[in-house]
């Protein structure tokens, strides 16, 4: 990690925003206290926006005071790979201040606020020069339609993660051809930046071109689904199946999900670059927690994660090229143990129970099509069997969520409705369309349940005879899923000898069992 | 006997949950008992006019409908042949845009269509996009969806003077030259039988209660041509507006089988998922009752 935060002296209307940030943050806390809603609700970016109003160069002048700049950014895997990261850089750093926009608030405004919290926490001091390794660290979830806007007030960037593109919001985003070029021109923007890029997704691993210092990361080996057409006359979302230079359809000798495979243009010659780092999933992932081995400069690391699912995979293998990129390859021998005790944050693959009984929730995020149809997957093929389980699918359509709830319909629901779960319960301000969605997908009427308030779906759950609770909801549904949960005696996280139950290791797998012929990393 | 529904470059325009609007038709035929086959035709598959009673063409982004305008322009003729011999059509968006007579880009010149509605698209740069609800003359109830384009459509003879309304005979019928090579005045006549016969003539489908529709300007929102329909409304647009999906299945099931008409089913989730939207955006619009 090479230090390169400037001691800069600060005009007074920098202090005055800072102070104005802080006093509405605390004004907001006092309300929420007096709102009897405490711990409950996570702070607003409020308090950032106010202060990048009162002066627009704030965020440009917080960041100068780290050393390294990482920005994570892309439709699906951000919060993860985030989190992950930051995680990972405080195991190898442990004399560094790893600060991370932790609540998810990803556009400018909530930047400013996580850095703001972070000056009042820990004081940017005079930068010592004691070693490199206890510098400043930023690493911070973008999003990806904010990244031109933070081009343009950010003039350094150290790193940039990229995770995907995939159809997301169209009515904020546009298409992804669109978002793509205007990424790859926020990003021309800051030439020295290290990125570090999925080499499987075409419209991610084009950024790439023509720059130095570029790192590919992606999947290998236990072909899945070899030779298949993607997306084209089957139920899967193809997506972005066109080649991102001259247009022409790209050829597939392999898939992961979606549009994220093994690709190359008959046309042109684009293709897949050779990624750099390379990751192999052991294992059935559908039995629950994923086992990686990434391989990485001729060195096999092997990376046990208690989360599920191929889109994990991907935030696993991306958080860990970053930090080999960041702190060198060598050094990824030390945070496997941090992937195997990772926790997710809240609403990403949550669970909570309830002291005393034999039941348990889960929450988890879905916003677009590929993400549904990996979580769905996902969810069903861990946990407790279907005929004991409830599932409730929460679907709000404010600016958050995405207005426009028609992504519903490009999910594969062929999962859940082959699924004997019963009832799945629709909630949210677009039950009814949800509900409608099933039936189409074939699921029986008989089957699917229209609650449209999360506390009413709790509380059905908890005077029924199911044993686990699937609440899957869009950003909006969180919160409000969240405290329903919590007002009904639910408790986060899950009971100790109950994470090491027989037949689910979905969760509190926290050591891998050895496979032959990869030697285990060793601590150094 | 079987209903064939073609859809069209399903791998390219498949944008807004396009695939809901095949799944609807399709599902509304079996709970009927009728049977309904899905054939996919693609870039340079060949087109058999008479084999099809539905055909559907959803919307795609910007680069996926370019790769197929120039195919289209292939099946134009065909799909027109079809039209004219009474078969369905249902074109969302894009596809609905590519049906026009022409697109005029931001910059460039235009791109020719197929011609089947008399609407043109010109680029705009602000995006139409939201919740959206039509009043459509031959249903009783209104369609509902959500739109997002930044094309704006009009209707080649509302450029410069007031277009006839949906459904009914233009206001002023003694302008000449309104509609080039289109039958006079006197064709105009008002559709003898039901309400949804149509006479010939491209109209909008309905006007616009709550949204942008064709173009935010005139307030109309779409286009229909015997039984062709193009639309800007996506959400998807038939699992909500069962009365819509069903009138197209009637004219697929009537160009297949010579019968009209078709048995009702149970749409009591659908209406209230159109009842929560209409309710939602038009809080006064209580006297819609299905």
């Amino acid at each position: 990690m090479q230090k390169t935060a400037v001691n800069q002296g600060h005009g007074w209307k920098f202090y005055l925003a800072v102070a104005l940030g802080w006093i509405v943050e605390i004004l907001e806390t006092w309300i929420r206290i007096l709102g009897r809603e405490g711990e409950l609700q996570r702070g607003t970016s409020l308090p950032g926006y106010l202060a990048l109003k009162c002066y627009p160069r704030l965020l440009e002048e917080l960041l100068a005071t780290y050393d390294q700049v990482i920005v994570v950014t892309g439709t699906n895997g951000k919060t993860t790979t985030t989190n992950l990261l930051a995680e990972m850089a405080r195991a190898t750093f442990p004399d560094a201040v790893v600060t991370i926009n932790r609540e998810g608030a990803n556009m400018l405004a909530g930047l400013v606020t996580a850095l703001m919290r972070d000056r009042k926490r820990a004081p940017a001091g005079p930068v010592s020069s004691i070693g490199h390794e206890d510098g400043r660290v930023a690493v911070l979830e973008v999003d990806e339609g904010t990244l031109p806007a933070l081009a343009l007030q950010v003039h350094r960037v150290d790193a940039v993660v990229i995770t995907n593109l995939f159809r997301d919001q169209l009515d904020r985003y546009a298409e992804v051809a669109i978002l793509a070029e205007k990424m790859r021109l926020a990003l021309g923007t800051w030439p020295g930046a290290r990125l570090i890029l999925n080499a499987d997704d075409p419209a991610v691993a084009r950024m790439g071109e023509g720059r130095k210092g570029v790192a590919f990361y992606g999947l290998e080996g236990m072909g899945v689904e070899v030779g298949a057409e993607v997306g084209s006359r089957t139920q899967a979302p193809g997506e972005n199946l066109l080649c991102p230079h001259c247009h022409a359809r790209l050829d597939y000798s392999r898939v992961w999900y979606s549009h994220l495979g093994d690709y190359r243009c008959r046309n042109c010659g684009f293709s897949r670059p050779r990624p750099q780092y390379r990751a192999e999933i052991q294992g059935s992932w559908q039995a629950g927690g994923t086992k990686l081995v990434i391989e990485a400069s001729g060195q096999k690391l092997e990376f046990c994660s208690p989360l599920s699912g191929r889109y994990n995979a991907y935030n696993l293998l991306a958080a860990a090229s970053a930090l080999g990129e960041l702190a060198g390859v060598d050094r990824l021998y030390e945070v496997s143990p941090v992937a195997s005790a990772f926790k997710p944050r809240e609403g990403r693959d949550e669970w909570f129970s309830w002291p005393g009984l034999p039941r348990r929730a889960r929450l988890a995020l879905v916003k677009n099509p590929v993400g549904l149809t990996e979580t769905l997957q996902s969810v069903l093929s861990s946990g407790v069997r279907a005929e004991a389980r409830m599932l409730v699918l929460a679907i709000n359509d404010l600016a958050a969520d995405g207005r426009d709830v028609s992504w519903l319909y490009d999910a594969d629901w062929s999962a859940l409705v082959g699924s004997g779960i019963e009832p799945v319960i629709c909630s949210g301000l677009r039950a009814y369309d949800m509900a409608v969605c099933l039936k189409y997908q074939g699921l029986d009427p008989s089957r699917v349940k229209v609650l449209p308030s999360l506390d009413g779906a709790v509380s059905a759950f908890l005077d029924s005879q199911q044993l686990e609770l699937d609440l899957l909801c869009t950003y909006t549904c969180l919160a409000p899923g969240r405290r329903a949960l919590l007002r009904r005696g639910a408790r986060p996280g899950l009971p100790q000898p109950e994470m090491n139950a027989g037949g689910d290791s979905s969760h509190g797998n926290s050591h891998c069992p050895p496979v032959p012929g990869i030697p285990q990393p060793i601590r150094r | 006997m079987e209903i064939r529904i073609a859809h069209l470059y399903p791998e390219f325009l498949n944008l807004y949950g396009d695939r809901g609007n095949v799944l609807a038709l399709v599902r509304r035929a079996q709970w009927r008992g009728l049977a309904a086959t899905v054939e996919q035709v693609s870039v340079g598959d060949p087109l058999d006019p008479g084999r099809f009673d539905l055909f559907f063409i959803g919307g795609g982004p910007d680069l996926e409908q370019g790769a197929v305008a120039e195919d289209l322009a292939k099946k134009g003729p065909a799909l027109s042949e079809a039209v004219e011999a009474g078969a369905a059509l249902l074109s969302i968006c894009g596809g609905y845009q590519l049906l026009g007579k022409s697109y005029l880009p931001l910059a460039g010149p235009a791109i020719p269509g197929v011609g089947l509605f008399d609407v043109t698209t010109r680029a705009g740069k602000k995006r139409l996009k939201g919740n959206v609800a039509v009043e459509v003359p031959f249903l009783r109830v209104p369609v509902v969806g959500y739109e997002n384009h930044s094309g704006q459509t009009f209707f080649t003879y509302d450029q410069h003077q007031s277009a006839p309304g949906p459904g009914r005979p233009p206001a002023n019928t003694d302008q000449p030259g309104a509609r080039e090579g289109q039958p006079d005045a006197a064709s105009y006549a008002p559709a003898v039988g039901s309400q949804d016969d149509q006479d010939g003539i491209c109209r909008p489908l309905g006007q616009v209660i709550y949204g942008f529709g064709n173009n935010g300007r005139d307030g109309y929102e779409g286009a229909w041509y015997r039984h062709a329909i193009g639309t800007y409304l996506h959400g998807p647009l038939l699992p909500k507006n069962p009365h819509l999906a069903d009138r197209l299945l009637a004219w697929a099931w009537e160009h297949r089988s010579g019968e009209a008409g078709l048995t009702t089913l149970d749409d009591t989730l659908e209406a209230h998922a159109h009842r929560a939207v209409l309710h939602r955006f038009l809080p006064w619009s209580e006297r819609w009752r299905w």
